[in-house]
């Protein structure tokens, strides 16, 4: 259903936000038990560790704070802004993180692929992501390259362009398509 | 110079599927957020569709689940930034104080209040109401903002923590926090072209209205009072000049009016000196 369709929704989320950017506890304790499961799923997936994806919520929950009465019901549903902050945040926090891996130590793993190859906890890794990481093993290789390096790893789509010689909007589409392509297959999957 | 912001339906679904997962960057970004303004109303509903549909997405999503303890430790954290968060005069400008009083009272906002408030955002300009300046909070956003570009201005965050604050405040300008708070900020990050000028800048805009906060490091005052400049080199190599720099202090915020979109994605930014020296430019 669209903000359109649910005015009384849109205007309860706007409200929402306009008591988190106030301050009020209440507000930001409803934020949270709308969204934090959620906003931990991605930390999780994101992040190397349990214990970092833990501080990145925590981040993440006072950037919403910060951000609240920017929030705009008629550009974005409220878990859509919600999930682009938090998302742009772990995005920030891994291109700023020393642990990304050089992308010539990603030709030719398709398998191995995570966000994270630092000695300490690369089991983990594959773990936590082993469902997305076996999808993304069955895309064309320019589709699973591609979503390996900006998913999962931060790479800007230009880094990326640069580092495989393709054009720019090769690689966009080949980003979209396998996210897309993704998204299909894990719902069929489900509905099955 | 012509925008190019036209785009298809299917383009303007495919930018706005990336941007719901973050992975646009600031040129394409603007590029979107300004297709999406002048998309129709029935497709701009068919864009916020599939961006809710792509955040609720958990099907990629690891299972696990948090533990009660970071709800506990995740609100703490935020009650202690809203406790610090003490107002100054000049953080209640445009600011709705009014709902700031009312929580602060502890008083719950009133149905009939909320919609006429709800109503009152619709039809305003809501960017600019929210212009809030907290010094601490300038500190630990210059500290963010600068250390997001791949460590290369750890320089300039370290003279942001050591400045006293009201140093800060008088050097940057009230309106930082707005920005970095924006997720529609776009962020140009430039880089120093030599040891010898040691120029550091971080252009962020606000897309949609083309408003931007340049913050430097290394535009010293010059004896003869010249500005820098603040300019554009699109592809062909034609320069742009976008604006006039006073380089009052070491550290500088100033704003400016910049057409992300206008040059093209290869652009490239550049500040130089009176003398056409270039002193920082961002990389292509």
């Amino acid at each position: 259903m669209t903000n359109d369709e649910n005015p009384k929704m849109s205007q309860q989320d706007w409200m929402l936000m306009h008591r988190v950017a106030s301050g009020d506890e209440d507000a930001v304790e409803e934020l949270y038990d709308r969204f934090g499961a959620l906003v931990f799923k991605v930390s999780r997936q994101l992040m190397p560790t349990r214990a970092e994806a833990e501080d990145a919520v925590q981040e993440i929950f006072v950037r919403l704070w910060q951000t609240a009465d920017r929030y705009d019901p008629r550009r974005a549903k409220l878990v859509t802004w919600v999930m682009l902050i938090a998302r742009r945040h772990l995005i920030d926090r891994m291109r700023r993180s020393a642990v990304r891996p050089a992308p010539a130590t990603l030709e030719g793993d398709p398998s191995g692929s995570t966000t994270d190859r630092s000695p300490d906890n690369p089991p983990q890794d594959a773990e936590r992501n082993a469902e997305l990481l076996s999808r993304i093993a069955e895309l064309p290789e320019l589709q699973r390259t591609v979503i390996e390096r900006a998913y999962l790893q931060g790479f800007t789509l230009r880094e990326i362009s640069e580092q495989l010689d393709a054009p720019l909007g090769t690689v966009k589409s080949a980003l979209s398509r396998g996210l897309n392509r993704l998204r299909e297959r894990a719902k069929k999957d489900w509905a099955g | 110079m012509t925008s190019p912001t036209a785009m298809t339906r299917d383009e303007l679904l495919e930018f706005a599927a990336l941007d719901s997962y973050g992975l646009l960057d600031e040129y394409e970004a603007a590029l979107y957020s300004r297709a999406f303004h002048q998309a129709t109303p029935s497709l701009q509903k068919d864009v916020l569709e599939l961006q809710a549909q792509i955040a609720t997405d958990e099907t990629l999503l690891p299972k696990e689940t948090p533990g009660e303890e970071l709800r506990t430790r995740v609100l703490r954290a935020v009650n202690l930034a809203i406790e610090q968060d003490t107002p100054t005069p000049l953080a209640s400008i445009g600011r709705d104080v009014a709902a700031r009083n009312n929580a602060s009272g502890g008083q719950a906002v009133h149905a009939d209040d909320s919609a006429g408030s709800f109503a009152r955002f619709l039809s305003a300009n809501f960017f600019w109401r929210a212009a809030t300046f907290l010094l601490a909070g300038v500190v630990i956003a210059m500290a963010y903002v600068l250390t997001d570009a791949a460590g290369q201005h750890n320089r300039l965050t370290m003279a942001a923590i050591q400045s006293d604050v009201e140093q800060v405040e008088q050097l940057v300008g009230p309106t930082l926090r707005s920005y970095l708070a924006d997720p529609a900020t776009q962020r140009v990050v430039f880089t120093s072209e030599n040891p010898d000028t040691a120029t550091w800048a971080t252009l962020m805009v606000l897309e949609g209205e083309r408003k931007a906060l340049l913050i430097a490091e290394g535009l010293s005052p010059r004896d003869d009072d010249r500005p820098y400049t603040l300019q554009v080199r699109d592809r062909e190599g034609r320069v742009h000049q976008v604006a006039s720099i006073d380089g009052r202090s070491q550290l500088l915020g100033t704003r400016v009016e910049v057409d992300l979109l206008a040059y093209g994605a290869d652009a490239r930014w550049e500040i130089t000196s009176p003398d056409g020296v270039i002193m920082t430019g961002t990389m292509i």
